[in-house]
């Protein structure tokens, strides 16, 4: 343990000061975690975990993130952002890289979950519909929850999983070949035409190509990118179009065909 | 800013509309480049809409001329605008926890707050307790004293642990010996003895878990009675220290108002309250060592004397 710090009477004042600060926020920093926590479906000791977390870094290093702050913004919008980047760290920390997909953050806080039970958690999906119902989080079978993550991209599971060899020396295989090598084609495909949008997507402007990741890769609504830039919201709409088009056209000097290009660009929009 | 992450100060100034045009475009060059700030304003614009509620912007933001690291050089206006910001916070929240009555969390810990913030200095002796100590554990006191009495101690816990004194450890273990009587309350009973052991050694560990510990407590004793126990030791403090603004303060008012209306106390007592928070209010000629007397009379007979 390191030994205690002594404090002079002006760092003991400041100290206080932002003691004092912190506990009058603890409304506001409770609301942000968990917020932070519905919005990633966080289990209830995930997000006990987290807001145990957050107050110890805010606490920390005597108060460091509380005085840092200078009024440039208010306090709740600069917990919030500060909460965001805690929450990344917590992430990494707990679980590798994770993150939902954008995808399952439009589709909702089941889609969060199913997504994280099958591909971080690496549940198989049987397991994964039974842990939902068992906990109330859904009513839907089995078969609803399988059409659920077809709507979902495909993932790498992120822990190892325990393969029962009895079950899996014997039980047939849930994907005939032929699907598994149609399976493989798709994901090259869907790589592919990643890495082309990724590149229409820098040569936008830098306003436009964030508007861009924000509705379509991020599922941000029009009024939270209008927030998050600082831009009017309605003519929004109007510009997200256009970039849309710049993006075409770039993708077919590329050689994405236009067919490919509706399917991608479609796929986003929709 | 030469770190390709970009600081939270501009990201929340970019969120609130307070950097100037130079600076935003900047903000936004360095966020496309970062990924980590790209997910963190993602990220913050979602959790702002879901806790603020905001109403969509339907024109133009006029963006500040100067930027922020300029217009806010003082650091210690910056601070003292801060402190007060947090005060004027803690009263609404206070306000808005008595009148909502949902389950409290860490009323102690603003009330605390508040005495804090005013300059109250606890005077010496504060933790000593009205009631008499054998009857903490015993079986024979009713719910809605022991709520009082934890809501009372759990200031004083605030208070020591916030001035760093050699008390906070036998009050946490007072706290968790008058649980011990609570069915279903050893949960909490560990986070107060965790208390007792970490007072004296790391300010940090012990603040996470009496944060943990008030809100845990306060929903299972009774919120009511915890808080207005709570109110009732804050006055006592305050009135020590002669705080006129701690009893001038809406949180006073409605402490006692809601007392009565959750009938904590009876028509007499609240008349009785309300009269010593009057004088208090104004200051002049009240007989604070009275007050503190009286409010120590009531405290010791919700409490179960």
């Amino acid at each position: 343990m390191p030994p205690p710090r002594l404090y002079g009477p002006q760092e003991m004042a400041e100290r206080r000061e932002l003691e004092a600060l912190f506990l009058a926020n603890l409304g506001t920093i409770g609301r942000i975690v968990t917020s932070v926590s519905r919005r990633h479906a966080l289990s209830a000791e995930d997000a006990a975990d987290f807001s145990s977390w957050v107050n110890l870094k805010l606490v920390e290093q005597d108060y460091a993130p509380l005085a840092k702050f200078r009024g440039e913004s208010s306090l709740s919008t600069y917990l919030a952002v500060v909460i965001a980047m805690l929450f990344r760290d917590w992430r990494v920390q707990h679980w590798g890289r994770w993150r939902p997909s954008a995808a399952a953050l439009r589709h909702g806080r089941l889609a969060v979950r199913l997504e994280t039970l099958v591909y971080r958690d690496g549940f198989p999906l049987g397991q994964a519909g039974d842990l939902l119902r068992t906990t109330g989080e859904t009513t839907l079978s089995d078969r609803e929850l399988a059409t659920l993550l077809t709507h979902l991209p495909m993932r790498s599971r992120r822990r190892p999983i325990e393969v029962a060899t009895a079950a899996s020396a014997d039980a047939p295989s849930p994907i005939e070949a032929d699907e598994l090598v149609s399976s493989e084609e798709s994901v090259r495909q869907r790589m592919a035409a990643k890495a082309a949008i990724t590149t229409a997507l820098r040569h936008l402007p830098v306003e436009e190509s964030l508007m861009v990741r924000m509705r379509f890769l991020e599922g941000l609504s029009v009024a939270d990118i209008a927030r998050a830039l600082q831009l009017e919201q309605k003519p929004l709409y109007r510009r997200l179009e256009r970039a849309l088009s710049r993006m075409r056209s770039q993708l077919e000097t590329v050689g994405v065909s236009r067919e490919q290009v509706r399917e991608l660009l479609d796929e986003w929009v929709a | 800013m030469t770190d390709p992450t970009v600081d939270a100060r501009f990201l929340a100034a970019l969120l609130d509309g307070r950097l100037s045009q130079d600076d935003r475009d900047e903000v936004l060059r360095r966020v496309a480049a970062s990924p980590e700030s790209f997910e963190a304003l993602v990220e913050a614009v979602a959790i702002v809409r879901d806790v603020e509620g905001y109403t969509p912007r339907t024109s133009p933001v006029t963006p500040a001329t100067t930027s922020p690291r300029r217009r806010w050089r003082s650091k210690s206006a910056v601070r003292w605008l801060s402190v007060a910001g947090a005060v004027a916070a803690a009263a609404v929240l206070l306000l808005i926890v008595q009148r909502s009555r949902r389950p409290s969390e860490g009323s102690a810990q603003r009330l605390a707050a508040l005495l804090v913030s005013q300059g109250a200095v606890a005077p010496a002796g504060f933790d000593a307790t009205p009631w008499a100590a054998r009857r903490g554990s015993g079986g024979t006191l009713s719910t809605r004293a022991r709520a009082v009495r934890l809501g009372a101690r759990a200031v004083d816990l605030e208070l020591a642990v916030h001035a760093q004194s050699t008390t906070a450890a036998s009050i946490a273990s007072a706290m968790a010996h008058e649980l011990d009587a609570v069915p279903a309350a050893s949960p909490v009973t560990t986070l107060y003895r965790n208390i007792t052991r970490l007072a004296a050694s790391d300010a940090r560990a012990t603040r996470v878990q009496l944060t943990s510990a008030e809100g845990s407590t306060a929903r299972l004793v009774g919120t009511d009675a915890f808080e207005f126990g709570g109110w009732l030791q804050s006055a006592r403090i305050a009135a020590a220290g002669r705080d006129r603004n701690f009893f001038a303060s809406d949180v006073s008012g409605d402490a006692i108002r809601g007392a009565r209306d959750r009938q904590l106390i009876d028509s007499t007592t609240h008349a009785a309250l309300t009269q010593l928070r009057a004088s208090a209010a104004v200051g002049d000629g009240a007989d604070w060592g009275a007050l503190a007397a009286r409010l120590t009379d009531i405290l010791r007979a919700l409490a179960g004397g």
